[in-house]
């Protein structure tokens, strides 16, 4: 593969080329622009969706994504370890919707910055749900707000676990205890229902 | 062994990757109760009708919006224009510390970026393919001057990987640029002697590097040691072009008076600029040179007549007596034509010869029936055996 070659965002899923994202990474750390705007191109529509699920705006969002790239190009000599790059761009797109938030003089806690603002009615289409998915997606209300936060990144937003570690700021094992304490509860919550409702 | 949340962990990622809830509770039929009754409610959250995101503006927004901030991000991305426009900024902004920074910053360090688009911005106005390519042969100079600079001081090993990376890509730009203006130009002197002078600096920055341990530059010093060759090669065919005014004359010094130096009966003109070497390739005083030496001589044809000036004599020998004009004891030949001749000159250069020449003593006629140039000494081994 010619490594001059920029490459256009979806012409590859950076999530199963981890060896080529690492390369393109070393490059842009030397201050290699084409390998930054390979990883620009292969990261902004992700970092876009990820934005404009929390903003419902989509030249706010577009910005912030702008801004989330502009951040992490004057920072990229600070990544510890390349491998946790892709969660370190979501901490800084999550950064950025908190520091929008907080301009607007919206006060939100950090938690509910993923959790409000009509989240879910982003990404689902509410109008194609059937009885039982809406009853779902109420019982997972009653979810707490780190469960919540760890099922909707991982299922809806479809990050991995390391990327949701650096978000949430943990570590990966304490996802993994979080997803596993969510979906037993959510199981419970639906059982429940299903008994009250005789179904 | 995995607790249990890594399996439901493992199996969550198959369930997420599209396999069904039959296929994953198949991996581990020890855990399959308990994962069946936790896999449900996932499936159905995957399942949930989603919307498609909008595609976002890219390139377009930023190059539009000339928002202080952005503008660095502008130049940041593959945006040629944008880049350039950084990069004019960086010239006018000249005298101001960051672009003078900017200027003396080598490889892996954070300005060296914007030094680059200054050059690409340069190249980007060349007026022709020659200029370009000269201006190509001047950064790689810059390049190995960094580099050298780097393998100097006491740098870390990622600066120097940085410095490598960025000579290749500039030779390799360098290569491609000579090469495409090589196609449609034969006679390109200068090119050839910059070539040739990038190419015996890139071999001394190998020689350097390769005496110490940089196993974290394997790679890129493979990639150096390529282009060493190539520039090498490339030189050489560029010296091998036919250019129609060079000459280059072997035999005895028959006269020398003032400014002429006749071989044979053919005389040709000297000037200041005339370079005098023995055969050791060490420079000697033009005093030096008597009758009765064997010489090579390299000479243009002057445009304005059909004189030839030398620009370089080659003192062979100090005395043997040989037959003027064209003889060499080179054994390399390469075929001629009845009017020109092909010698070698030096370890690796080849120069056409003509042998159109003019003389004050006398002008040398060639004979159609007379063949000039070298004997090709036929092989005394047996070329087959049965």
């Amino acid at each position: 593969m010619d490594d001059t070659t920029v490459y256009r965002f979806s012409s590859i899923n950076p999530d199963k080329n981890n060896e080529f994202l690492l390369n393109l990474l070393s490059r842009a750390k030397l201050g290699q622009e084409d390998a930054f705007a390979s990883i620009y191109n292969l990261y902004f529509e992700k970092i876009f969706r990820f934005i404009f699920y929390r903003v419902s705006h989509k030249e706010v969002a577009e910005d912030l994504s702008e801004e989330v790239f502009v951040k992490a190009y004057t920072k990229l000599s600070t990544i510890e370890k390349d491998d946790s790059f892709e969660g370190w761009l979501y901490q800084i797109a999550r950064n950025k919707v908190i520091d929008y938030y907080r301009e607007k003089k919206q006060t939100v806690a950090l938690e509910d910055v993923e959790n409000i603002l009509e989240y879910e009615s982003n990404i689902i289409d509410v109008l194609e749900l059937k009885g039982q998915q809406k009853i779902f997606l109420s019982l997972l209300k009653e979810l707490g707000p780190d469960q919540q936060l760890v099922l909707k990144l991982k299922f809806l937003e479809n990050l991995e676990n390391d990327q949701i570690a650096q978000i949430m700021e943990k570590k990966e094992g304490a996802i993994r205890v979080i997803q596993h304490r969510a979906i037993i509860r959510l199981q419970e919550l639906i059982k429940n229902w299903q008994t009250k409702n005789n179904f | 062994m995995a607790n249990f949340e890594d399996i439901l962990d493992l199996a969550l990622t198959e369930l997420k990757k599209g396999s069904s809830m039959d296929e994953v509770l198949s991996k581990w039929p020890q855990h399959r109760q308990e994962l069946e009754a936790l896999l449900s409610p996932v499936q159905t959250f995957l399942s949930l009708p989603r919307k498609k995101a909008p595609t976002p503006a890219m390139q377009r927004k930023y190059i539009s919006m000339p928002v202080k901030h952005r503008v660095w991000f502008a130049w940041v991305h593959i945006s040629r224009f944008a880049s350039v426009s950084m990069a004019t900024l960086l010239l006018i902004a000249g005298a101001s510390t960051t672009a003078y920074a900017a200027m003396q910053s080598l490889p892996g360090q954070t300005l060296f970026s914007l030094k680059k688009s200054a050059e690409q911005m340069q190249l980007h106005f060349a007026s022709s393919d020659a200029e370009r390519t000269a201006m190509q042969m001047n950064i790689t100079k810059k390049r190995l001057a960094e580099a050298q600079q780097v393998f100097s001081i006491n740098s870390s090993p990622q600066q120097q990987l940085a410095a490598l990376n960025e000579l290749n890509s500039q030779s390799d730009a360098t290569l491609q640029d000579v090469k495409n203006i090589t196609k449609s130009d034969n006679s390109n002197p200068p090119i050839a002697a910059s070539l040739k002078d990038i190419n015996s600096q890139q071999q001394a920055l190998l020689n350097k590097i390769q005496s110490k341990d940089n196993s974290q530059q394997g790679n890129a010093i493979k990639q150096l040691k390529q282009i060493v060759a190539a520039t090498n090669e490339q030189a050489t065919i560029i010296a091998l072009k036919p250019d129609p005014n060079s000459v280059v004359i072997s035999g005895v010094v028959s006269h020398i008076d003032g400014k002429l130096i006749a071989i044979g009966e053919t005389s040709y003109l000297t000037s200041t600029s005339t370079i005098y070497k023995d055969a050791a390739n060490n420079d000697i005083k033009p005093a030096e040179l008597s009758e009765g030496q064997t010489i090579t001589l390299f000479g243009n044809k002057n445009a304005s007549s059909t004189k030839i000036t030398a620009q370089e004599i080659l003192v062979l020998d100090t005395g043997a007596v040989q037959s003027a004009s064209t003889t060499t004891s080179t054994p390399f030949i390469v075929p001629t034509s009845s009017a020109t001749s092909t010698k070698k000159t030096d370890g690796d250069q080849f120069k056409k010869t003509t042998s159109t020449e003019s003389s004050s003593f006398s002008e040398p006629t060639i004979p159609d029936n007379q063949a000039v140039g070298t004997f090709i000494p036929e092989d005394p081994s047996p070329q087959y055996v049965p």
